[in-house]
């Protein structure tokens, strides 16, 4: 469903991404993980068209994302990591413009959103008494969620989704996405809570300075690693693996009392 | 399971809807973030009210003893200026808006689509601002004994046709600069190109009715200069309308006016219009060169400087200087809180030299309100800034008082803002009158401004750049505040001037520097003494 080859990204000076190259069939759920710089996000704004590759190729759900970007975005739904929405919308405008950029009518679209609505524990008085501006950063981000669920995509993208959702939220969005996959939608799941990953995800894929430098199901990364969890394996690759010394030396230089 | 491709005909029209609402709605909400959706006021008529009303007095002021042709090219050069400054402050948040790839690049619309609905919200806005500023100018075209009834439909047409040629000018400007220069710079051009327009709208304003002045009153004589001016060839529409006769420079200045606007407009709208979406991309990608490595900053080389290390011994006014020097060189909104109002309280005396004989003394009696307004309101900016809420940092570190770090920026904004207003009046004065005494004239102005800064941060809650920007727009008491120093800084220049040629000079200048130091002493304390507001969090 989505085929990355030697996808590059260069920023001035700085190689975001190095010549990636990834396979994520329909139905699975790939954690994608990453230190912060890795190209995590980088890669998924090139996937969804956000922004151009330096070089290599792109396609998801059989379009070239060079030759026919609109189908592609067409085929993905995308919740970005900054959860940007525009402040001076309701929920329900807002919700309304993603489903007619979408092609979906507006009945059709309230009828949809009537059923997201139950779904996320919201009211129609909350999406249309205040504008995105003030509402709760769970709020926000499930408008977000919302939007990007909208038109039903076989291919989602998720970019810390679960940052701002409660804990009821964040189970229900879960399980969502388990069933979603399930019926055959691909996800990409992007977040720096490797507990919650390594839980949700059929497979991990680790980036690191742009490269790839792991991928597989959990259970076997666990088994090749000497039964060490997701976390262990992590720092390990990412060059985290003094961390605990480092942090250990480092409180030492807390040992004289602070200045009154 | 893929979505069927959909007309563009739905996504323009949301789109169309969206821009609409966010820039009609998205300045109240910033004013006012707890507005509810349903009081929002829709009724522009106040607005279309207010603009008629400046441009009934702009009329008045200097324009209808011209005749037909450069009536109506000052009709459109107030036009132009006035759109022009709201366009640039307003078009880049909204054709390059760094928000909106996270919404909107993902979704399957062209940037084409995109680009041309924000044209349509644009260009109406400009043209309902035009016909309202220009309502009382096409009555007067229309009605008065040397008008026609032909302007009327002329004048509300070259509007559009103005209003199309603004826009599609900022579009293109911006695009092309962004893509040449990045985003950094674009920041910086915006911020320039509005100080610009301040400039050539003042400047303009008062120096353009002098230099037409031959005219008054006179018959018409074509003058090839004029055609370098773009307001002159929309006015040039008008006047053909009005005299229905046709001289040969009116025709070449309205040819001019459809030829330049017809090539912007395709340039901006169809030429750059399918690169738009590489533009948008280029907000995202810009990467700031970095520093070199054990390279500093020119704030941080000032602040090095062993003079000013002694001059902020006090650590809290180290940080309020090193705070309003970022902030005045380097967020834009703050940029433009402070430069525009220099340069417009700098350009007016400056002027006045243009009055012939009275000149000079026309600005002497102006310097200690031009000092005074600096000092007042540039000081009274210093509590806004769009990053308003890093401020919060001051109420939980401990410090007492916000009146340090107040002294800290005070002395910033004198090396910022006054020292080259001295600077400048003291060389104008110079080469003027080529007297060094007459600088003693200046004493009083100074002493203002000196004064004048501190008053903002005796009223309750001032704490530097710890309120909304927005918030700066309400200022009601503060507008009603700023008349204050214009009113002492009037009376100070008028007993100057007296004292100057009657003779007592020396005693009013002992008065006043005496009185300068005890209410500076006095402010001080009480600025010293003020507590943290806590309550504005």
């Amino acid at each position: 469903m989505i085929k990355l080859r030697d996808l590059t990204k260069v920023f001035g000076p700085q190689t975001a991404v190095a010549g990636l190259n990834l396979d994520v069939p329909a139905g699975q759920i790939v954690g994608f993980l990453g230190p912060n710089g890795a190209g995590k996000s980088t890669t998924l704004k090139m996937i969804t068209g956000m922004l151009q590759p330096t070089s290599g190729t792109v396609t998801v759900a059989g379009h070239d994302l060079a030759t026919d970007a609109l189908a592609v975005k067409r085929s993905v739904g995308f919740v970005p990591e900054s959860g940007a929405l525009f402040e001076s919308l309701t929920g329900l405008e807002y919700l309304r413009m993603v489903a007619a950029l979408y092609g979906i009518e507006e009945t059709q679209a309230d009828a949809r959103i009537t059923e997201f609505i139950q779904f996320f524990d919201l009211t129609w008085e909350a999406l249309t008494d205040k504008f995105l501006g003030s509402y709760s950063k769970g709020m926000r981000r499930k408008v977000a969620i919302i939007s990007a669920l909208l038109h039903n995509p076989p291919v989602l993208l998720f970019d810390e989704p679960l940052d701002g959702l409660d804990v009821n939220a964040a189970m229900g969005f879960k399980t969502l996405i388990q069933t979603l996959a399930k019926q055959g939608r691909t996800v990409v799941y992007s977040s720096h809570i490797l507990d919650v990953v390594e839980r949700l995800c059929d497979r991990v894929v680790i980036i690191h300075q742009g490269r790839l430098v792991l991928d597989g199901a959990p259970a076997a990364i666990s088994a090749e690693h000497g039964g060490a969890s997701l976390e262990e394996v992590f720092t390990r690759l990412t060059g985290g693996d003094r961390l605990r010394e480092k942090a250990e030396n480092f409180a030492q230089t807390f040992r004289h009392d602070p200045p009154a | 399971m893929t979505l069927p491709p959909k007309p563009e005909r739905l996504q323009s029209r949301a789109l169309g809807v969206l821009f609409t609402e966010l820039f009609y709605r998205g300045r109240q909400i910033r004013v006012n973030p707890k507005l509810k959706p349903a009081n929002v006021k829709r009724g522009r008529f106040w607005g279309f009210a207010l603009l008629a009303l400046v441009g009934a007095a702009l009329i008045a002021v200097n324009s209808t003893r011209f005749p037909a042709p450069l009536f109506a090219t000052m009709a459109h050069a107030y036009t132009l200026l006035f759109g022009g400054i709201s366009l640039v402050s307003a078009s880049g948040a909204m054709l390059f808006n760094e928000q909106e790839p996270d919404i909107l690049l993902h979704r399957p619309v062209s940037a084409r689509v995109i680009l041309l609905a924000k044209v349509r919200v644009l260009l109406r806005s400009l043209w309902f601002n035009a016909l309202a500023l220009n309502l009382i100018v096409t009555l007067v075209g229309m009605f008065s004994a040397r008008g026609s009834w032909r302007y009327g439909p002329a004048h509300v047409l070259s509007l559009a046709l103005s209003a199309t040629f603004m826009l599609s000018l900022v579009v293109v400007c911006l695009h092309l600069c962004l893509r040449w220069f990045g985003k950094e710079r674009l920041h910086s051009l915006l911020t320039t190109s509005q100080v610009i327009a301040v400039v050539i709208f003042i400047g303009g304003s008062q120096l353009a009715p002098r230099m037409m002045s031959d005219w008054a009153n006179g018959p018409w004589q074509p003058s090839a200069w004029l055609l370098a001016l773009p307001p002159f060839w929309f006015g040039c529409i008008d006047a053909l309308a009005m005299a229905w006769s046709p001289d040969p420079c009116l025709l070449i200045g309205a040819a001019l006016a459809c030829g330049v606007t017809a090539l912007l407009a395709w340039l901006a709208f169809a030429r750059l219009a399918d690169s738009y979406e590489d533009t948008v991309f280029a907000l995202q990608e810009h990467a700031r060169a970095p520093t070199a490595p054990g390279g500093r900053r020119w704030t941080d080389r000032l602040a090095a400087w062993q003079p000013i290390r002694w001059w902020l011994r006090d650590p809290a006014e180290r940080v309020g200087f090193l705070l309003t020097l970022t902030q005045v060189t380097r967020v834009r909104n703050v940029k433009l809180r402070v430069f525009p109002l220099l340069i417009q309280f700098t350009a007016y005396p400056l002027i006045f030299l243009f009055s012939g004989a009275e000149g000079l003394t026309l600005v002497f009696i102006a310097l200690p309100a031009v000092f005074a307004m600096v000092g007042f309101v540039i000081t009274e900016a210093m509590q806004y800034s769009e990053e308003n809420t890093g401020s919060d940092l001051f109420r939980y570190v401990p410090l007492a008082s916000p009146g340090p770090l107040f002294f800290g920026a005070r002395k910033a904004l004198l090396l910022l803002t006054m020292l080259p207003l001295l600077l400048l009046w003291v060389t104008v004065v110079l080469v003027v009158t080529h007297d060094p005494v007459q600088l003693l004239r200046m004493l009083p102005a100074m002493a203002l401004g000196w004064v004048a800064g501190l008053v903002p941060a005796t009223m309750s809650s001032y704490l530097i750049f710890s309120k909304s920007l927005e918030g700066g727009m309400k200022m009601g008491r503060g507008c009603l505040m700023q008349f204050v120093p214009l009113l002492v800084g009037g009376l100070v220049g008028g007993v100057s001037w007296a004292a100057w040629n009657y003779g007592f000079f020396t005693w009013w200048l002992l008065f006043v520097i005496l009185g300068a130091v005890g209410a500076s002493w006095g402010l001080r304390q009480v600025i010293a003494r003020q507590p943290l507001d806590l309550e504005a969090v």
